[in-house]
């Protein structure tokens, strides 16, 4: 008698742990995720921004700074992308000596040391993009944040301005914030 | 009952497909990557994974520890953090000290390399790492572990795996500042206080770290082979003193460290000292380097200096068979690193460099095996690797080319492949690897030759989910002319070649990690099946396990955040069966097995408390107070060492950022 309330007991909680296991996975999959979606970001804003003619010829750069799975996301989907003309590399950026990248991209866990960053990489031809920071506090150019479940973006125009970049207007009609 | 249950999963389960239905606004007809900036700001996005995915291409079986993985994990001590890796373990040296090993077999000298920022912590008279309140846990931000073989890349020492610790200096910019305390149940077991300032300045920065260790091996009795004893509470102290400073301005760096670890022992060799001496390794390193950058060139020559005084023992005592030892060495080396990165499809790592070791022997009445008190070994190599990313997988093909001033040229070939598939990958890896003798294994054998390994690899990686990944690797590691440390019948330390050692296996890995949640499990397992098994690594009647190192790990962290600022972190070890062997005065052995252990490990932890950047953590380890232990490797009659048991730890850390 014992040993069937044990059996039942274990059997119902094998059922309970598979399920539980077959959710976990089912809500961490989902083709929505944050990173394609802001990769897609990032490429759509080359469309949308103009760079100084000698910053924009020959393989357009994406730097990415800090640990972020968007670097893989945008390596997916310029590689889906492969039809375009222009050829887009995805670079890792850390310390010591960069190449020039025409868009930086800031990771969030790095959002205490922005300013390092901008500082350090932010020149004439450089668009640099944030996620999730108050603009008030930091000069990028453009921040991504999340509101309600969905990607926004602000714009900093005095950050293009020295960054000698022009955004066009569809782009700030579409931002949610722009100063 | 059960029909209930049924019920109830069934109605959860749809209504959670349901909501997710009903959530997404995603137009599903189009792939992203077709989209536009206004259908994109219509798109609901998921949870964000925090999971690191790097490493899926590198040419290595990788492990990459995080300072958070750490500090959730409520570790003290490097061995702590060590031990959660994949096939990583701990055995007993001699005279106090404790040695890794990777995959079953023993690395203690000249297998393994650490790197510290950088710089190289093997001493270079045996080549070994000496673990135990030794490294400052307070000061690393990252472990990056290759577990496989480096000599291609890194050189000798490197030959079964490569841990490269990143601290908190490479790019601080304000102060980091660590306290720890901690306390087994009848003595205080260790503190750690670390200290860190960084300033960025005008294209560089400079910095600088120190720390202090003070900490006990074990709190239990240490009982030699023939009965003798001491208690480790008041004789198994360990301390160390380190200081680094770093000034880097336009591509020229200069770094400086001063390494200074004493362990306090009795243990000796076989029967317990009277009393116990201070085994001191000190160690001072200087690296000046500059970085020339030309395009997709950087070219970065310079010029390294150690002076070192590993394995110091000094003694007056008459009474004792203690016998002393004082050797420095000093070694200069020069080098050029050259990265080039001509187009999108090729990357090439390469450089060379040359050494010059000098030993002096600082005793009155003893000589190296030339007959002077002085041994020099000089070493020159060069290396490349050459990655070509195609469009069917990456090709990785690499070698180091070797001179010894008394073993001649040695060359290491390195081959693999790694491709990846949207959520898969696979990586083949062929390395050779190889050791040539180092100071102390020349000066008491003269004729030991080089030893060299052969590894063959082949990993498989699936992304579950956004948020979890799996790994699975198989491995097969063959060393000949196994160089091995033994006592001989002189009660004298010797070296010999033996013919071929090595394991095969396989390792599992499972990380999920979201922004609550992480969760990291893995198992390892070696058998020696399919290699001959050398008479200093053999337990006698198991022929499929080697001395000290069970055949079966696995570990697992779970880690969960409540209120935004709270962690809670448990873990789980699970050694199966270990072998030692005892050697009796009629040189007749006795097998003695460790039962398979649980270790439970508690941490409860707490981010920006009372202050921005002030974290606290308090954690138990092994907190079922199970038996643990540090065996001999090597059949050598060195008692098995206890490790300590259940033992408290709270530690604090600060970090402040500068405004600029």
């Amino acid at each position: 008698m014992f040993n069937r309330i044990v059996i039942a007991a274990r059997f119902k909680s094998l059922i309970v742990m598979i399920w539980l296991m077959a959710t976990a996975f089912r809500i961490g999959y989902t083709d929505g995720n944050e990173y394609s979606i802001k990769a897609m970001f990032l490429l759509n804003f080359m469309k949308y921004v103009e760079w100084p003619a000698e910053n924009n010829q020959g393989t357009f750069r994406i730097g990415v700074v800090g640990d972020s799975e968007i670097s893989e996301s945008l390596l997916q989907m310029i590689a889906q992308k492969q039809g375009d003309s222009r050829r887009i590399e995805v670079v890792k950026l850390g310390s010591g000596n960069q190449p020039y990248c025409q868009m930086v991209f800031v990771s969030h866990t790095e959002n205490s040391r922005v300013d390092e960053w901008i500082k350090k990489l932010g020149a004439k031809g450089v668009l640099i993009v944030t996620e999730d920071l108050k603009l008030n506090t930091g000069s990028a150019a453009i921040n991504l944040i999340t509101v309600d479940n969905k990607i926004r973006f602000e714009i900093n125009q005095s950050a293009l301005r020295v960054s000698n970049l022009k955004v066009s207007s569809r782009l700030t009609e579409l931002a949610i914030n722009v100063r | 009952m059960r029909l209930i249950l049924l019920s109830l999963l069934i109605l959860t389960g749809s209504a959670y497909v349901r909501a997710e239905g009903n959530g997404s606004d995603k137009p599903d007809s189009i792939p992203f990557y077709e989209m536009t900036l206004e259908q994109l700001m219509n798109v609901s996005v998921s949870v964000a994974s925090d999971l690191p995915m790097t490493n899926r291409e590198s040419p290595g079986i990788v492990s990459v520890i995080t300072q958070e993985e750490i500090r959730k994990s409520g570790a003290h001590d490097l061995i702590q953090v060590l031990q959660s890796v994949p096939g990583f373990d701990f055995g007993f040296d001699v005279e106090g000290i404790v040695g890794v090993s990777v995959r079953g077999n023993w690395g203690h000298e000249g297998k393994v390399l650490m790197l510290w920022d950088g710089m190289e912590m093997n001493e270079d008279l045996y080549s070994t790492l000496q673990f135990g309140g030794h490294y400052p846990l307070g000061l690393i931000k990252r472990i990056e572990i290759i577990r496989g073989p480096g000599s291609a890349m890194y050189g000798a020492n490197a030959e079964y795996a490569v841990i490269n610790i990143i601290t908190e200096t490479s790019e601080l910019n304000g102060i980091a500042s660590s306290v720890s305390a901690s306390t087994y149940e009848n003595t205080l077991s260790g503190q750690e206080t670390s200290f860190a300032i960084g300033k960025k300045i005008e294209d560089g920065r400079v910095n600088f770290s120190a720390s202090i260790i003070d900490s006990k091996r074990s709190n239990q009795r240490y009982i030699d082979n023939f009965g003798s004893g001491y208690s480790m509470a008041d004789y198994s102290g360990l301390n160390s003193t380190q200081f680094k400073l770093e000034y880097v301005k336009k591509g020229f760096s200069l770094t400086g460290l001063c390494d200074n670890y004493v362990v306090k022992e009795r243990d000796g060799y076989e029967a317990i000292y009277l009393r116990s001496y201070e085994n001191t390794f000190f160690t001072s390193k200087y690296v000046a380097k500059y970085d020339i950058s030309l395009d997709r060139l950087k070219i970065t020559p310079g010029l390294k200096f150690a002076y070192s005084k590993p394995w110091y023992l000094d003694s007056n005592e008459p009474d004792d068979n203690y016998v002393p030892f004082k050797t420095s060495l000093s070694k200069g080396t020069a080098f050029t690193n050259i990265t080039y990165e001509p187009n999108a499809m090729w990357s090439v790592i390469a450089g060379a460099q040359y050494s010059k070791l000098q030993a002096n022997d600082l005793l009155d009445s003893s000589y190296f095996s030339n007959g002077k008190k002085v041994f020099g070994m000089e070493n020159a190599n060069a290396y490349a690797q050459a990655i070509y990313k195609s469009k069917i997988a990456n090709i990785i093909i690499g070698g180091r080319f070797n001179h010894n001033q008394y073993y001649g040229q040695k060359f290491v070939p390195r081959l693999g492949l790694t491709r990846i598939w949207d959520k898969f990958h696979v990586k083949a890896l062929f390395s050779q690897a190889f050791r040539a003798p180092s100071v102390e294994n020349i000066n008491f054998n003269p004729d030991i030759k080089s030893e060299s390994t052969t590894f063959v690899e082949l990993e498989f990686g699936f992304k579950v989910t956004q948020h979890s990944y799996l790994t699975v690797n198989t491995f097969d590691i063959t060393t000949k002319d196994a160089i091995v440390y033994y006592y001989n019948e002189f009660s004298e330390d010797d070296y010999r070649n033996e013919t071929t050692t090595g394991s095969r296996g396989f390792e599992v890995e499972y990380k999920w990690k979201t922004k609550k949640w992480f969760f990291n499990m893995n198992y390892s397992y070696y058998t020696t099946a399919g290699h001959p098994v050398i008479d200093a690594y053999r337990v006698p009647g198991h022929s499929d396990i080697l001395l000290a190192f069970p055949n079966h790990k696995i570990h697992a962290t779970a880690s969960y955040n409540f209120f935004g600022k709270w962690s809670v972190t448990p873990s789980l070890s699970y050694l199966s069966k270990r072998y030692s062997v005892i050697t009796n005065e009629n040189s007749e052995e006795t097998l003695i097995s460790y039962n398979p252990a649980l270790y439970l490990n508690i941490n409860i932890s707490a981010e920006n408390i009372l202050a921005k950047g002030l974290s606290l953590g308090l954690a138990c380890h092994n907190a079922t107070d199970e038996s643990a232990y540090y065996i001999q490797p090597y059949a050598n009659n060195h008692a098995t060492v206890p490790a300590g048991g259940r033992e408290y730890t709270i530690s604090l850390h600060y970090n402040l950022s500068f405004n600029k």
